[in-house]
């Protein structure tokens, strides 16, 4: 019954976005071959069901009756359709060795994504988001999730499968998209005349390893890169008709495109550059479609998050959700992957994969050859492309985030190796010359076809996870194997799971133990597919990082409160002061734990008539005056000249010092003084001021964790590698916590 | 504050020349310079224990035995044992050798070791206590 509920999950999460793809070229009237009429029908179908949920979810009327009387339908009036159209997929016919390649990576693929889901970041969040959105029937307004920001448009589709089959239902729409993106890449093979080299090309991207893993899972990468080729295939069907009609199709995939994916953005260009190129007139139709996609993503964010592109775009839409430091120091991180030097790029990404996560197989250390496409029509375009969608690749550089391009590539150099070994081969015909008709396989001696399809057996046996794993690095991310029992729920998926994945196990032991409306924070990321708790991941929202700060305060020296700063100066009357941070610093942010100020050798109480604001992070001002060591305003942002806090005391007040309690990591600072008079003018007070250590003499851990108590946090988590792990472990008494459980390597605490 | 061997967590404190065992046992053998990681939850007011003993036996081999007492890598006091037998240590730490956010290390450096001589085995002392009590 589960095995049948996922499959009914699945199938029917595609069939419906099939009959919404068909319903639509029907619509339009729009002509293809048949078999990639049905692909690129299940694509931009996928896109139009993707905003259908998205509607059903902000208006939470996401429910599975609603989905599958809605779903009924469509399939009802598309197979009404195809009936009357007589339109019935026909398969190419690609040869026994191909389709046996297929048939073994398919069964594989197949049994991986049926098998319970357990990825890292699937589980994690792109179905830690579907499964609160399943529960609250739609959107949730998640502000301590980053996660939750990001276009979810293949997440919409997962939420579709998820709620008639649950997780694996997910992952096999995304195998799903595996299998289109394979087949369209066949069609368009045909459809430029050169099929042997489409389904070259489908084997070298099906059976590369970090394609199929990402597409076995509940990643959505491998779903952008069939969004991507459709919407470049389509394109190149309307510069062949120029058929206005399928502008729409094109509007819609370049639109769906930012939906599935924020580094997609280049494809809304891509698309509309081609245009621009070719007819000025097309670009505004496709740019308002295209929009109609977008939209949505921005105006959520910015309602919400009052960002419409978060969690990036933080400097010009300074907002209270997402540090500027948080943004800077991911792009840092995804632009490194901790390699000594990027001329281990090629290699990682082709044959050991330990440090990029993932590797698409050595054949791929062919791909200068793609260049030789030059030579062809068809290749220029393919590598244009490729080009374009592997431009994000420069901000993340692990493997996934190539996988777009790799269809173009691959095609690429199919292309290219027939073109050369077609030269090289005496009596040859050249390739270089317009294609022949759709379908017909060009005049090739059967040489360069020998060669290629050695080349495929050589890709395909590389790439088996067996043979794999006696080249690639140990750690590389790839299918290790073949959980045929755990698929059929021979093996529960509970049972599969614990023994499987530490994360599984954690989240349960977060479910069983933490009561329902109770937040969690975490030092990691936890599998929150599979618990309904509320997860404070520690760097994974603002609101998350300043727990984080609070928590790691009593043990991490540098951040504690142990330098004051004070300006003294003769007492003056000052409606306002400010303190003013006038260096740049390299790699130190700003701090204040405590600011006061002074009167005749007192402290000023801190009165409700004072307006207190910082620029940058002004919804944080207050942590500078809460007269607790361990929590601290900060700038979240590298410290900059002209930030400052500021004190608006209402009316004239008279002052003689203001001292400044602060850290260590925030040495580079400097600052002065300035206060404005009764008319409204500010002038520098001092610039002077005397800094003296201020010994941290008393344990902060009780503290820390009252804070964490006072914002409603009662259940911590920490993992065994997490930063201070043996300190909690230790010392839990001197914190205030107790250790309720463990599991795989994590404790849950509670703040007694 | 105060690290009893018996305690079943005493050897996440231990950072060398303790001679650790998988058993639950009430009192650990040192070697020459036996260091731990000791918290202080605050630094004011508070002096350095040591419980340990001299073993009779190797102390006929030895004879006196000098102990040089370290916080932070700073020498507190050095102390001459004349005889063998359960001994006790303490002194007050200045506040500044301490911090409350991470822990303190307190070694005890003992200038001669015990010999076993079936094995050749080394030994300094015997460890039941050390930490940080307020005076």
């Amino acid at each position: 019954m589960i095995v049948a509920s996922i499959l009914f999950g699945a199938s029917f999460t595609i069939a419906v976005s099939w009959a919404l793809g068909t319903l639509l070229f029907d619509w339009l009237r729009l002509s293809f071959s048949r078999l990639e009429e049905w692909l690129l029908a299940f694509v931009v179908g996928a896109a139009c069901l993707s905003e259908i949920v998205f509607v059903l979810s902000a208006t939470h009327l996401v429910r599975r009756g609603v989905l599958i009387a809605f779903g009924l339908v469509s399939i009802g009036a598309s197979v009404r359709s195809v009936i009357i159209r007589k339109k019935r997929p026909q398969f190419p016919k690609i040869g026994w060795i191909p389709a046996g390649i297929f048939a073994a990576f398919t069964i594989l693929y197949f049994v991986n994504a049926l098998a319970p889901e357990m990825s890292p970041d699937g589980a994690a969040y792109h179905l830690g988001m579907v499964a609160k959105y399943a529960g609250a029937r739609g959107f949730v307004h998640l502000t301590t999730n980053i996660y939750a920001n990001l276009s979810e448009g293949i997440e919409l589709l997962f939420l579709h499968a998820f709620l008639l089959g649950r997780h694996s239902a997910a992952a096999l729409v995304h195998f799903g998209f595996l299998v289109t993106l394979a087949l369209l890449m066949i069609c368009y093979g045909r459809r430029i005349g050169y099929p042997r080299a489409g389904v070259a090309a489908a084997i070298f991207v099906y059976a590369s390893p970090v394609i199929g893993t990402d597409g076995s899972i509940a990643y959505i990468d491998v779903a952008l890169a069939a969004v991507l080729f459709a919407l470049f295939y389509v394109l190149q069907v309307w510069d062949e008709q120029r058929d206005l009609r399928l502008l729409v199709p094109v509007g819609i995939l370049a639109g769906f495109s930012y939906a599935v994916k924020y580094t997609a953005f280049v494809a809304v260009f891509y698309a509309l550059g081609f245009l621009l190129w070719k007819r000025k007139r097309a670009v505004l139709p496709v740019a308002a479609i295209a929009i109609l996609f977008i939209a949505p993503w921005l105006m959520k964010n910015w309602l919400w998050v009052d960002n419409p592109v978060s969690p990036f775009g933080n400097r010009i839409f300074p907002n209270q959700y997402v540090h500027v430091s948080f943004e800077d120091y991911f792009r840092r991180a995804e632009r490194s992957y901790d390699l000594a030097s990027y001329f281990q790029i090629p290699w990682q990404l082709t044959v050991d994969g330990g440090r990029l996560v993932g590797f698409f197989g050595p054949l791929f250390l062919l791909t200068p050859f793609a260049l030789a496409a030059l030579k062809l029509k068809a290749g220029r375009r393919l590598l244009a492309a490729g080009m374009v969608f592997a431009l994000p690749y420069m901000f993340n550089i692990g493997a996934r985030f190539l996988i777009p391009a790799v269809p173009f590539v691959a095609l690429s150099l199919a292309l290219a190796l027939y073109y050369m070994l077609s030269e090289l081969t005496p009596g040859n015909t050249s390739l270089n010359k317009p294609p022949a008709c759709s379908g017909q396989t060009r005049g090739l001696s059967n040489v360069p076809h020998v060669a290629v399809l050695g080349l495929v057996l050589f890709h395909a046996v590389t790439c088996w996870p067996s043979v794999a794993g006696l080249y690639a690095n140990p750690y590389a991310w790839r299918l290790i194997g073949f959980p045929l029992k755990a698929a059929m729920r021979i093996e529960s998926e509970d049972a599969y799971l614990t023994r499987r994945s530490p994360e599984y196990s954690v989240a349960r032991m977060v479910e069983r133990l933490v009561p329902a409306g109770e937040p969690a924070f975490s030092f990691s990321q936890v599998a929150e597919a599979y618990t309904s708790r509320k997860i404070l991941v520690s760097y994974m929202g603002a609101e998350n990082e300043v727990l984080c700060d609070i928590l790691w305060n009593p043990i991490i020296g540098g951040f504690q409160a142990s330098r004051v700063v004070r300006f003294s100066f003769p007492s003056r009357e000052f409606r306002k002061v400010r303190v003013l941070q006038t260096v740049w610093a390299n790699n130190s942010q700003w701090s204040v734990a405590e600011l006061r100020i002074f009167s005749k050798g007192s402290e000023l109480p801190r009165s409700s008539e004072w307006r207190l604001n910082a620029r940058p992070n002004p919804w944080d001002v207050q942590l500078a005056f809460d007269n607790a060591l361990v929590t601290r305003w900060r700038s979240w942002d590298l410290a900059q000249p002209g930030m400052y806090i500021e004190v608006d005391f209402g009316r004239l007040q008279e002052i003689d010092a203001v001292t400044l309690e602060t850290s260590e990591d925030g040495g580079e600072a400097k600052v002065r003084l300035e206060g404005m008079d009764a008319e409204g003018k500010w002038s520098a007070i001092a610039s002077q001021p005397i800094e003296s250590p201020r010994p941290i003499t008393v344990s902060q851990r009780r503290a820390a964790a009252s804070e964490l108590k006072a914002r409603g946090i009662r259940y911590v988590l920490v993992n065994k590698d997490n930063a201070g792990s043996d300190d909690f472990r230790l010392y839990s008494n001197l914190w205030g916590m107790k250790c309720l459980a463990e599991a795989a390597g994590s404790r849950l605490y509670y703040i007694d | 504050m105060m690290v009893e061997m018996s305690d079943p967590d005493a050897q996440a404190h231990f950072v060398r020349d303790i001679v650790t065992t998988n058993e639950k046992v009430q009192w650990y053998w040192t070697a020459q310079r036996p260091t731990l990681r000791i918290l202080a939850v605050e630094t004011e007011g508070l002096k350095l224990v040591v419980d340990f003993s001299i073993w009779d036996v190797g102390f006929k081999q030895t004879g006196p035995l000098e102990l040089s007492f370290f916080v932070n890598e700073r020498l507190l006091d050095k102390v001459r044992y004349e005889s063998p037998g359960a001994k006790h240590f303490e002194k007050p730490v200045p506040a500044d050798w301490l911090k409350t956010d991470v822990e303190s290390t307190v070694a005890i450096s003992i200038d001669k070791l015990y010999t076993a001589p079936q094995d050749g085995a080394k030994f300094g002392v015997i460890l039941t206590k050390a930490g940080f009590e307020r005076r």
